[in-house]
């Protein structure tokens, strides 16, 4: 079971990358809970071809995990200096793909979940609500609204 | 946007919001309506049926872009000590954060030293980012000098090493030659990292 979880681990940390906007250290942090959480719960998998959704269910969750953290931690030491967002390791991208990738980042997170599980993760409409526990009719709506709003930044790059 | 000049119909208001939209409560107001009309939904998913792939590719091919890059600067400390130990205090993400920056720094040193020095000791390597006062040989049982070197093996036949743990360490790395690994104590600190040795 550890070799199966350990093998999703890339897609896991880059899930996590844009569950956190692009910040390496909050992703790290994430697929690092994520991973031993799915370890330590891995009895709860009753279907090994679900491994990957299941993953990512748990990544979801740790992320809102962090958000509520983060939330605390604002009202506990002020918003300013909580707000403040942590730097980004720089990873070098084309110009293309950086403004990509940024532009994904924008989105609020449940458009920003099914349109990176959809378009990187090629994951179906059904997997992508099982993941992020939300209706199919919901997903399809999010991505929908994600991909017009891509495409109006987008443009001149996918034309 | 001025509500009095939206249509009074909630399929058509949202179709022109989706135009004109300009917050995120516009962008909201008309997911939620697609979310709740089938009609609505089906013909949009018809109509984007010719842009849509060119705009789900450049996403993918940018998120692959960042799966080979990250992989250089990734360091992994996977604590399976915390999944034996559940009630075990947790090394913190600033604190690994502060590991990490130490790490990464001494990983861009040694990498620098590998394109100087093409054979280094790997001891050589390792005290040059062990505390002073420690010698490597004190802090790396030997078992865990195996386990490295059994990492540069597996990674050579192209398969991720995962650390068997010790009595007294709980190590968990997937390591990649060049990799600035840490090693987790029992206690939840990390003492040290060292990198492992090239494959050039």
């Amino acid at each position: 079971m550890q070799d199966a979880v350990e093998a999703h681990f890339q897609n896991v940390f880059r899930f996590a990358l844009r569950l956190a906007g692009g910040d390496i250290h909050i992703a790290e942090d994430i697929t690092q809970d994520t991973m031993t959480k799915a370890l330590a719960r891995s009895a709860q998998l009753s279907d090994p071809a679900a491994l990957r959704s299941w993953l990512f269910s748990i990544a979801t969750n740790c992320w809102i995990d962090h958000l509520r953290g983060r939330k605390r931690q604002c009202s506990e030491v002020g918003l300013a200096q909580a707000a403040a967002p942590e730097q980004s390791d720089a990873i070098e991208l084309t110009e293309e793909y950086q403004l990509a990738l940024k532009a994904l980042d924008r989105l609020p997170d449940r458009q920003r979940s099914v349109m990176y599980l959809t378009a990187c993760e090629a994951m179906s409409i059904k997997e992508v609500a099982e993941v992020l526990d939300i209706s199919p009719d919901a997903v399809k709506a999010s991505l929908y609204v994600a991909r017009v709003r891509l495409r109006r930044i987008l443009n001149p790059q996918i034309d | 946007m001025n509500p009095s000049e939206m249509p009074s119909d909630p399929c058509q208001r949202a179709m022109r919001l989706m135009l004109e939209a300009e917050s995120e409560q516009d962008w909201l107001s008309v997911e939620q309506h697609l979310a709740a009309c089938p009609e609505c939904l089906e013909m949009l998913e018809a109509e984007q049926a010719s842009w849509a792939p060119g705009i789900d590719q450049l996403l993918a091919d940018a998120n692959q872009q960042v799966c080979v890059r990250s992989t250089a600067v990734t360091r992994v400390t996977l604590d399976l000590n915390r999944q034996a130990n559940p009630g075990q205090r947790r090394t913190s993400g600033s604190a690994q954060r502060r590991w990490g920056v130490l790490a990464l720094a001494a990983g861009v040193c040694i990498a620098a030293g590998f394109a100087i020095w093409p054979e280094p000791d790997k001891s050589q390597q390792l005290s040059q980012i062990v505390p002073d006062d420690v010698s490597v040989e004190e802090r790396l049982p030997s078992d865990l000098e195996n386990s490295v070197a059994n990492s540069e093996k597996k990674q050579r036949d192209g398969s991720v090493a995962m650390q068997p743990d010790d009595v007294t360490t709980q190590v968990a790395l997937r390591a990649q030659p060049g990799f600035v690994v840490a090693q987790q104590d029992t206690s939840g600190e990390i003492p040290f990292f060292w990198v492992l040795p090239s494959n050039e």
